[in-house]
């Protein structure tokens, strides 16, 4: 009886926690933001996504419920054409697997079509979680928006 | 020019494959639209909608200022979208821009709302 009585007040205290959480989570800013780069500045009507770079600053919290977000945007921008993309990490508080599998799969989509993705002033905290899986291999991350662009010149 | 977008699911029912008749990309731009800038939010209509989106809502809450090109952006990508059979639509339309609006009768050719909860409701019956 005793054991129960613990169990259950231990229960409403996390539902209360969750309760916190999500509370702490509204106040944050989920919002994201889209800006674009342009390698040659022309004045004509046409659209050449060879000469313009996306850049994207997502939010604060990168998990399961962003992450779904990011990865609806990020694929219809890439079946609109779009070929680079720098994504702009410096707000970044929290990643999880399931960001950082979206950061791969967005990698793998732009590099059918020729394009890049690459990350842009990293976070420590989130470079060292970064570092067992070893993702600067795969995926080329910058410091200063200048050389990302220098990169972008190259693909 | 930085625009803030956020992505609205009107269904809870999520899938493998993208449904886009569920998805509402929220969009506001900046304080002015004007020459210097309208061409990105061209880029950035342009790319979602070739891209497969159909439901745009623009809210133009911090939008003070917005001169021609700005509205040539809002009528193309009206025009471009509705072949897919999407929508776009605008909401908290300050008094200046509405006075600008009311010359045009841009209402007649894109809807205006007056709140964000209007306007998502509105997009909840469209196929």
């Amino acid at each position: 009886m005793a054991v129960r009585v613990i169990d259950r007040g231990t229960r409403i205290r996390r539902s209360a926690l969750y309760e916190i959480i999500y509370l702490l989570r509204a106040d944050i800013d989920l919002n994201m933001i889209f800006n674009v780069l342009h390698i040659i500045k022309r004045q004509d009507d046409t659209v050449d996504y060879d000469n313009l770079i996306l850049r994207v600053m997502v939010a604060a919290i990168l998990d399961g419920h962003t992450a779904g977000d990011i990865s609806i945007f990020m694929k219809t921008l890439i079946q609109g054409g779009a070929k680079k993309i720098i994504l702009d990490i410096a707000g970044l508080d929290f990643i999880d697997s399931s960001g950082i599998s979206v950061l791969i799969q967005i990698a793998k989509m732009l590099r059918h079509v020729n394009g890049d993705i690459a990350l842009l002033n990293v976070p420590e905290r989130i470079q060292l979680l970064f570092q067992p899986i070893k993702l600067n291999r795969f995926i080329q991350m910058f410091n200063t928006e200048d050389e990302a662009i220098n990169f972008f010149k190259m693909v | 020019m930085n625009i803030t977008f956020e992505i609205i699911k009107i269904s809870p029912v999520s899938t493998e494959k993208i449904d886009y008749t569920t998805i509402v990309f929220k969009t506001s731009p900046p304080q002015k639209v004007d020459i210097d800038n309208s061409k990105d939010l061209w880029i950035y209509f342009t790319t979602l909608i070739s891209g497969g989106a159909r439901k745009i809502f623009v809210d133009l809450k911090n939008v003070e200022y917005i001169d021609s090109s700005g509205i040539g952006v809002f009528i193309n990508s009206a025009k471009l979208i509705r072949k897919q059979k999407g929508d776009v639509v605008l909401a908290n339309v300050s008094e200046e821009v509405k006075n600008i609006f009311k010359v045009i009768n841009l209402d007649e050719f894109i809807k205006i709302y007056n709140s964000e909860v209007e306007a998502i409701n509105s997009f909840r019956y469209v196929v």
